[in-house]
């Protein structure tokens, strides 16, 4: 048996999202710990601003998710990813990734593995754009393999494609069917999404049609629905050695690329933040699992499954969770995002209203009505207080009164009472969308064949290695997770941009050597 | 020949706080707003009446005062803990006390340190201090949460002479090498069971016996 760094000594990756949260801690933590590995060609969408070159090149240089390995590597960074870092310009929503003939021929003879992350994980997207990246792309990328030397496709989707088969998911995928047993033509069911893509109104309309036909066959949302079909797609083609990987609720870093890193609205951020406002009630079920897995466990597992894929020893699906053998619950969650958002509060600088609302701690249940600070009661006080300062006709006297009397001086009372309401509406579809995951259903993924490859690896496989069947959900939450989103998730709910790291002097640039070393 | 041994009761002596402040920071930082103040009840029933309930059983106004935490969960508790270490216990030092501290380790004493406040609040103090043993109370957790009682041998001022005796027994020290630091009045059981008591920055009750037994008196 060899290591995995043996394993991947030459081999040539081809990468799909590798600039999305997961890709770009996936790849940093694979050059630095298997830098012998032959190249890694990205497929990254250029823009009019800049080449898929320049774009990658920049994302890599700027990124927080490669500081350690710049660190690492530190003059020679720019050579060393030079050497191993090659980019195509493509899209997955295109058919064959948008990639040129001469690409495509030049990759089918030296591509060992398709590891494809690209995707959209927006909960409800409008399905125009969820469709053509999710189902289309997994297609697509499907389409391009197939005509490769090397077939083998490793295929990122999510726990939570078993929708509304709640209970013990088991690591499997039966052809043709939906979670809840239905019958399921993938060639039918886009054929049928396609008048739905073209609807014109908003994507409200398109969003709801498309939902008719997720629900019917057990998925909860367009995210899992789309997921569901690229999966049962993929199966439908037995050229292929697709090997699919299913994270949970993917969150913030233990240590790869450092404590507490994360991008983006991941999952757990918007449930964060709602614990941090005045409302006293988060519906959700305390005993249900909440399975949570750092970005880098699953960076490091992907790895793992890769050189499993390239020695042939891949089983078909890996489920890479939590919720079987260390599980937290959202009355635990809720309630160390409740201590986390005190403590935050503590620090110095914090204002006094915060402090004092940060001492208001959320619970899970239901939020049944006349339960003060509910949502529904915030929702009845802003009205009363909308039907007070802006009366209609046949309102009260007294109101009318007191609009009379105050004339414009409640304008701006007005404004920000419809402000408020729309915040507040912003925050029931919100929590409409989360229903189905923290409410209705409870979820056991079952997580054995990673648990068993990693428990095969090699000593000198130790940063491949994580076990999380000993992690403390406490230490993890308050040290790593609270932090992690106030400092990384949080100022983009605020609106504000989240700081990336000074570009290198000079900064990184790609030359395509990899391509010509490759080619040599 | 055994070693000398220093045993120094925490509060009044290293940090200005009683566990009963902790007692009622951990209180009102449960989860239910208007709970807190209901989980303050065993607390307000052990304070005023302490000294008579101590008289009945020295153990029982430290094992009610702690009641109202009972169904408060182990990460809050933790948590909870972790803040007030550092919110408060870090925040009021008693410098003499402390001094002493360094003293004694400088003359190669084994330091002990009693307190009635839970690990979870004064767990770190021992690392801290680089004491040689800590003496604390702990908290019952059950299923991961508290039960509101405390696991035996409970630590509290009224008995600490009980502790000493016993882990000095245990320890093998003479009785002739054992010193000891108190403050409150309730200190003078651990003060008597010493060869070399001292109070430190005592309070009215203590200062007036160690002036009557001729205490060593150590001021700010």
């Amino acid at each position: 048996m060899e290591s995995i760094a043996t394993t991947l000594r030459g081999r040539h990756l081809l990468v799909t999202g590798a600039t999305g949260f997961l890709g770009k801690v996936w790849l940093s933590h694979l050059l630095r710990y298997a830098p012998d590995i032959g190249r890694v060609t990205l497929i990254v969408r250029g823009t009019r601003k800049a080449s898929a070159l320049q774009r990658a090149a920049e994302l890599l240089d700027t990124s927080p998710a490669f500081r350690p390995l710049k660190d690492h590597l530190g003059e020679d960074w720019a050579d060393f990813l030079d050497a191993r870092v090659d980019v195509v310009d493509g899209d997955v929503t295109r058919p064959r990734c948008g990639l040129d003939e001469a690409t495509i021929t030049r990759l089918a003879s030296s591509v060992d593995l398709t590891i494809h992350i690209a995707g959209l994980t927006d909960f409800q997207p409008d399905p125009r754009l969820g469709v053509p990246a999710n189902l289309d792309g997994a297609a697509h990328v499907a389409d391009l393999v197939a005509g490769f030397t090397h077939r083998r496709l490793q295929h990122v989707s999510t726990c939570f494609v078993a929708g509304l088969a709640e209970g013990r998911v088991p690591e499997r995928l039966e052809p043709g069917r939906s979670p809840l047993g239905h019958r399921v033509d993938v060639a039918e069911e886009r054929a049928a999404l396609a008048p739905i893509l073209s609807m014109q109104g908003s994507a409200d309309d398109r969003i709801e049609a498309a939902m008719v036909r997720a629900r019917r066959l057990g998925w909860p949302n367009l995210y899992t629905y789309s997921k569901g079909l690229a999966e049962l797609l993929l199966l439908e083609r037995p050229s292929l050695d697709v090997t699919i990987v299913r994270p949970s609720v993917i969150e913030c870093a233990r240590s790869w690329p450092f404590v507490g890193w994360n991008e983006g609205l991941n999952t757990s951020a918007p449930i964060m933040w709602f614990c941090g406002t005045p409302f006293l009630h988060l519906p959700a079920r305390g005993a249900h699992r909440f399975d949570i897995v750092p970005v880098d466990a699953v960076a490091r597992w992907m790895t793992v499954v890769a050189a499993l894929q390239l020695r042939g020893e891949a089983k078909r699906v890996y489920q890479l969770g939590t919720s079987d053998h260390n599980p937290a619950t959202f009355e635990r969650i809720v309630e160390l995002t409740a201590l986390g958002k005190r403590r935050h509060a503590q620090r110095p600088g914090a204002r006094p209203l915060q402090r004092a609302i940060s001492r208001l701690d959320v619970r899970p249940g239901h939020p049944a009505p006349g339960v003060p600070l509910s949502l529904d009661a915030a929702d009845r006080l802003l009205r009363f207080a909308r039907r007070l300062v802006d009366p209609s006709d046949d309102a009260p006297a007294l109101a009318r009164i007191v609009r009379t009397a105050a004339g414009d001086r409640l304008r701006r009372t007005r404004r920000e009472l419809v402000k408020q309401q729309r915040a507040l509406s912003q925050v029931r579809r919100m929590l409409d969308l989360y229903q189905p995951f923290i409410w209705d259903h409870d979820w056991e993924f079952r997580t054995d064949h990673i648990r068993a490859a990693t428990a095969a690896l090699l000593p000198e496989d130790a940063p491949f290695h994580d076990d999380l069947s000993r992690m403390d959900w406490r230490h993890y939450w308050m040290q790593v997770q609270y932090p992690g989103v106030v400092r990384w998730c949080f100022p983009i709910l605020d609106g504000v941009a989240v700081p990336e790291d000074p570009p290198s002097d000079p900064p990184l640039a790609l030359t395509g050597r990899a391509r010509l070393q490759g080619a040599a | 020949m055994s070693q000398v041994t220093a045993f120094f009761r925490v509060e009044g002596v290293l940090i200005r706080r009683t566990a009963a402040a902790c007692a009622a920071a951990l209180a009102l930082g449960q989860r239910d707003v208007l709970g807190r103040f209901a989980r303050l009840g065993p607390l307000a029933a052990a304070l005023p009446g302490a000294g008579l309930l101590g008289s009945v059983d020295a153990w029982l106004p430290d094992r009610l005062m702690w009641r109202g935490l009972a169904g408060c969960s182990e990460d809050r508790l933790v948590v909870l803990g972790e803040d007030y270490w550092t919110q408060h216990v870090e925040k009021s030092w008693n410098d003499p006390g402390l001094r002493l501290v360094e003293r004694s380790l400088q003359l190669g004493w084994r330091v002990v340190l009693l307190s009635d406040h839970p690990s979870h609040a004064i767990g770190p103090l021992q690392a801290r201090l680089g004491a040689h043993a800590l003496l604390c109370n702990h908290l019952e957790v059950e299923d991961g949460e508290a039960t509101g009682r405390l696991r035996d041998p409970v630590v509290t001022g009224r008995a600490d002479g009980t502790f000493l005796r016993a882990w000095a027994r245990d320890h093998g020290v003479a009785p002739g090498d054992i010193a000891a630091y108190g403050h409150a009045a309730e200190d003078a059981t651990l003060l008597s069971g010493a060869a070399r008591p001292c109070a430190v920055t005592p309070a009215p009750g203590l200062r007036r016996l160690a002036r009557e037994l001729d205490w060593p008196i150590v001021e700010a």
